[in-house]
């Protein structure tokens, strides 16, 4: 809270919703939602996040659940576990770390899709305007 | 001593009846509604008047109940701290009193805020970053609280360090340095885990009005607490303290006492509850006064 005062303009509130009506599964919402925020800048690197236990509890979700999303998360190196200390959002690269996040959105959602890897690349090859 | 617990007992039991039957429609619910987002400068939608009726009227069932709960133990303790201690067991009482209150209060909020469930099928809002009380109150508000505590808990000690050989005074100082101890650990608690809750909100706006709930019993909490320290003094006074000491500590809670009052009454106070979800409240779009 040290630099609240100092903000001068309208900030994305850091907050997460759960949809139970949403087609989405629970942790996809909550790894959807940490992506974007931690891409807008809304949650700034080394901001501590709630242990998987407290957010489950305040999401009234299962703690398995948000602890399928902070796994997603890590491996995606969007978070990183400090061991006792927490979870941390990551440090990154912005280009980089957006161009990552966006490929493991589109892979996510190939998958969800059931589309073939090998059909995934080429649609991104085709986009990209990279033959072979 | 039987009259004494039957007689609290009976106080206890009429402000819990009556905080439980009162009788609360739907216009007051809505009016109470409209009140409180006037009173934190929040945008009202229609959906949100029902459920923050209801969360204000389980509220104020809260407050009658602590308040009745409280009275009723300090009718008990009175009786049964008074006889043994004569003088010395005016302050002890009424700490004694003041921490089940108090204690009641703070606890009974969680209680609150986990009964506001939203139903299985709603989406839920909370917030990423968990909240700590100072999201809530200011620190010069949460520090004169400490402050005061520390006056109470020091006055206490120093009735424990010069008690003498005299069992009775003995035996009545050091309860009154342990419910004073109890008291500030109490409060120290309950502020924290009702500031780390679990929001009942489904979206941003509701959860700015779970924050601004949550503010509002936090400093009604601290604020019932500034007068504590006069009674620790007295009892300080009253053990012969020296003039410079007592002194010193009427300073340290006068001082406190008048930032904590400023503080609390202060615009930034008012609005900090929104730090946490709009940065500052000049550009915050959900206000009524914009």
């Amino acid at each position: 809270m040290g630099d609240a005062g100092d903000r001068s303009e309208y900030l994305e509130p850091v907050i997460i919703t759960i949809d139970p009506r949403s087609a989405l599964p629970p942790y996809e919402q909550i790894r959807s939602q940490v992506v974007a925020l931690a891409s807008s800048g809304g949650l700034r690197a080394g901001t501590r996040l709630p242990t998987v236990r407290t957010l489950a509890g305040h999401l009234g979700l299962a703690v398995n659940t948000v602890a399928h999303a902070y796994r997603a998360l890590e491996r995606d190196g969007v978070i990183e576990t400090r061991g006792r200390h927490g979870t941390f959002v990551a440090a990154r690269d912005s280009v980089h770390g957006q161009a990552q996040q966006a490929a493991a959105a589109y892979a996510d959602q190939t998958r969800r899709l059931g589309l073939d890897p090998a059909e995934a690349l080429r649609l991104v090859r085709t986009e990209l305007g990279v033959q072979g | 001593m039987p009259i004494a617990l039957l007689g609290g007992a009976a106080v206890a039991a009429v402000a819990v009846v009556l905080a439980v039957r009162w009788p609360v429609n739907d216009a007051k619910r809505a009016a109470s509604a409209l009140a409180f987002a006037q009173k934190v400068d929040l945008g009202l939608r229609p959906d949100l008047v029902g459920p923050l009726g209801d969360r204000l009227a389980r509220r104020a069932r809260l407050r009658l109940g602590a308040a009745g709960a409280g009275l009723g133990a300090g009718i008990v303790i009175m009786a049964l701290v008074l006889p043994g201690h004569g003088e010395h067991g005016w302050p002890i009482a009424f700490l004694g009193y003041w921490t089940v209150t108090l204690v009641g209060y703070g606890f009974g909020t969680l209680v609150v805020q986990a009964m506001d469930d939203l139903g299985g099928q709603r989406p839920r809002a909370a917030h990423l970053v968990t909240p700590t009380v100072l999201d809530f109150v200011t620190p010069a508000e949460l520090w004169c609280i400490r402050v005061m505590a520390l006056v109470v808990v020091t006055a206490a000690g120093f009735g424990v360090a010069t008690a003498g050989a005299d069992a009775g005074q003995r035996t009545a100082a050091v309860a009154l340095l342990a419910t004073s101890a109890l008291l500030w650990l109490a409060l120290e608690l309950s502020i924290m885990l009702v500031a780390r809750s679990r929001p009942a909100a489904s979206d941003v706006q509701s959860l700015a009005f779970d924050d601004a709930m949550r503010a509002d019993s936090l400093r009604a909490t601290l604020s019932a607490s500034t007068f504590l320290p006069t009674l620790a003094i007295g009892a300080m006074y009253d053990a012969g303290a020296p003039l410079w000491f007592a002194g010193a500590l009427v300073l340290a809670y006068v001082g406190a006492f008048i930032v904590f009052v400023w503080s609390e009454h202060s615009p930034v106070a008012k609005q900090r509850f929104r730090h946490r979800l709009w940065g500052t409240p000049v550009t915050d779009p959900s206000t009524l006064s914009r």
